[in-house]
C-alpha cells in the first residue's frame, strides 16, 4: 500500500465521520492493504499530524482495561482489570493499537468538502422560522 | 496421594458411577466417597480406578497452553526430544526421589517442583507455591494464612513441547523454572501453539464438530463500544443466527466457546465445553488426559497444515484475471 492510497482512505473515513479505529478496519475494508504495512505507515512521521496512536492495554482475559499514548508509558506495576477483576502486569504483547484522527485533520476534511454544509444552509433558507 | 483420595477429588461422578454399574459393585451409599471406596475395595475396580486416576488427576477443568521453545542464543535443543535425556536432567537437579515419593520442599513465593510422574510418554511435573496472604476465621479467631497451591506442567517429547496448566497470565514463573532445568543460563523464546487466529479458530471448531455456544468479538472502529458478546440458548449454535454473522464476521474474536461431542475409551459420551482465547484454551467441563490430547493434536495439525482459505481465493482471482487477459 502506498502512502497516498492510505492518505486517501483516511480522508474518506474522516469525511464519513469515523473516528477511533484499528488498522484492521483499513485492511478489512480495503482488501489490498497489509495490516503490518498500514500500522508502520500510520506510526511513521508522514502521518504524525493526521492520526494519534492510542494503545489499549488488555488484561489476560482480553478486556480493554486502560489506554496509554506510547509504549514507553506502559506501567509495569500490578493492575486490576476493571472489567473482570483479574490481577495482571501489563504486557507489551497484549496491546491493541488504535488511532484517532487529529482535530486539525478533521477540520481540514470538513473545510475541503463544503458541499454538505452548503446544502444544510440552503435547507434552512427554504424553511424560514414563522413568527 | 492414595487412590481413594484421587478418585474422590478428581474423577467426575459419572465415571465412578459407570465403573460401579459395569462391575455390579455395592457402595454403602450414593456419595462419591462411598463410590470411590467400593471401587478401591474390588480387584477389577482397583484396576479401573487406577486408570481413571491417571487420566483425571492432572487434568480436570483446566486452562492449558502449549509452548515450544526456540533458543535466543544458538543452542541445540534437539536432545530435549528424548524423554530419557530430560529425565536425566531432572534426576541430576532434583534427585531420583522426585520420581518416586516426591520431595517435601518448603512452599514459597516461587513455584517449586516436588513431583514428576510419567504417563503415556509424557512427563507430568507438579509444582507447589504459596498463594496471597489472607485472613480466615478459625476456632473463633482471625488468623493469617497463605494457601498452598499446586499447578501442573506437562512435557511432551518428539518434538519437545511444554504444556502449562495454570491460570491466564501466570505462566511466566513456570516457564522460567523449565528454562532453569533445560537450558541453564540461556533464556528461551516460547512460541504459544495454542494461540489461534480467527481462521484457525473456525477450523478447530469444524474439526471438533463443535457448536458455537458463546462468542466475544472486538470492534475495529468506533469510540464507545469495545466488545460484543453473544451467547446461544441451550443446544443452539450461534453460527445459525444471521444476527451474529452480520454483526461479528468482520470483527476479530476475543474468545469463543464451543461444545463438541467426545466418546471416552469406556464408551461414555459427553459434550465437552471448550473456550479458546488469544492466550490459549480453557476446559469448562471436567476432562481427562485423552480429551486434552485430542484437542491439542487437532490444534497442532491446524498449525502444521495452515489455513489457506483467503490466500487460495487470491490465487484463483489472479488465475481468472490472467485467463481473461489472454
Amino acid at each position: 500500500m502506498k502512502s497516498y492510497e492510505l492518505m486517501s482512505i483516511l480522508e474518506s473515513m474522516a469525511f464519513e465521520g469515523k473516528n477511533h479505529f484499528s488498522p484492521l478496519y483499513i485492511s478489512n475494508t480495503y482488501k489490498t492493504a497489509d495490516v503490518e504495512k498500514v500500522v508502520s505507515l500510520l506510526l511513521s512521521d508522514l502521518f504524525r499530524e493526521i492520526v494519534i496512536p492510542i494503545l489499549e492495554v488488555e488484561c489476560p482475559e482480553g478486556d480493554a482495561d486502560f489506554t496509554v499514548q506510547g509504549i514507553n508509558d506502559l506501567p509495569q506495576e500490578l493492575r486490576v482489570c476493571h472489567q473482570c477483576g483479574i490481577e495482571y502486569v501489563p504486557d507489551p504483547k497484549h496491546i491493541w493499537v488504535t488511532f484517532d484522527f487529529s482535530a486539525d485533520f478533521k477540520e481540514f476534511v470538513k473545510k475541503k468538502n463544503p458541499k454538505v454544509s452548503h446544502q444544510q444552509t440552503m435547507r434552512h433558507l427554504k424553511h424560514p422560522i414563522l413568527v | 496421594m492414595k487412590l481413594l483420595d484421587v478418585l474422590a477429588m478428581e474423577v467426575p461422578r459419572r465415571q465412578l458411577e459407570k465403573v460401579v454399574k459395569d462391575l455390579r459393585l455395592h457402595p454403602e451409599s450414593h456419595t462419591i466417597e462411598h463410590y470411590a471406596k467400593a471401587i478401591v475395595s474390588n480387584e477389577s475396580g482397583k484396576e479401573e480406578g487406577e486408570y481413571l486416576a491417571n487420566e483425571f488427576r492432572y487434568a480436570g477443568k483446566t486452562a492449558t497452553r502449549l509452548y515450544y521453545p526456540t533458543a535466543i542464543f544458538y543452542d541445540s535443543l534437539t536432545p530435549l526430544n528424548s524423554i530419557l535425556f530430560v529425565k536425566h536432567l531432572l534426576t541430576e537437579k532434583y534427585g531420583s526421589r522426585v520420581f518416586s515419593n516426591g520431595l517435601r520442599v518448603e512452599p514459597g513465593e516461587k513455584p517449586q517442583l516436588f513431583k514428576v510422574d510419567e504417563y503415556e510418554g509424557r512427563l507430568y511435573l507438579s509444582f507447589i507455591f504459596l498463594g496471597p496472604e489472607r485472613r480466615v476465621f478459625r476456632n473463633y479467631e482471625v488468623i493469617k494464612e497463605r494457601p498452598q497451591n499446586i499447578d501442573y506442567l506437562v512435557l511432551h517429547f518428539d518434538p519437545f513441547m511444554v504444556q502449562v496448566r495454570v491460570a491466564n497470565g501466570k505462566e511466566g514463573p513456570f516457564l522460567g523454572e523449565i528454562e532453569n532445568i533445560i537450558s541453564g543460563r540461556n533464556r528461551l523464546e516460547w512460541v504459544n501453539i495454542t494461540e489461534l487466529n480467527d481462521l484457525e479458530a473456525q477450523k478447530l471448531k469444524n474439526d471438533l464438530n463443535g457448536q458455537l455456544i458463546g462468542a466475544k468479538h472486538k470492534t475495529i472502529e468506533g469510540e464507545i463500544v469495545d466488545t460484543i458478546e453473544y451467547r446461544a440458548k441451550p443446544n443452539k449454535n450461534l453460527d445459525d443466527a444471521e444476527e451474529y454473522q452480520q454483526n461479528c464476521s468482520d470483527k476479530p474474536y476475543r474468545n469463543l466457546t464451543f461444545k463438541f461431542p467426545y466418546m471416552y475409551n469406556n464408551g461414555m459420551e459427553e459434550g465437552i465445553s471448550l473456550r479458546i482465547s488469544k492466550n490459549g484454551i480453557n476446559f469448562y467441563t471436567t476432562v481427562s488426559e485423552q480429551v486434552i490430547q485430542y484437542v491439542l493434536e487437532k490444534i497442532i495439525q491446524i498449525k502444521q497444515t495452515g489455513v489457506y482459505i483467503e490466500r487460495e481465493a487470491e490465487v484463483i482471482d489472479e488465475a481468472v484475471v490472467s485467463e481473461l487477459k489472454s
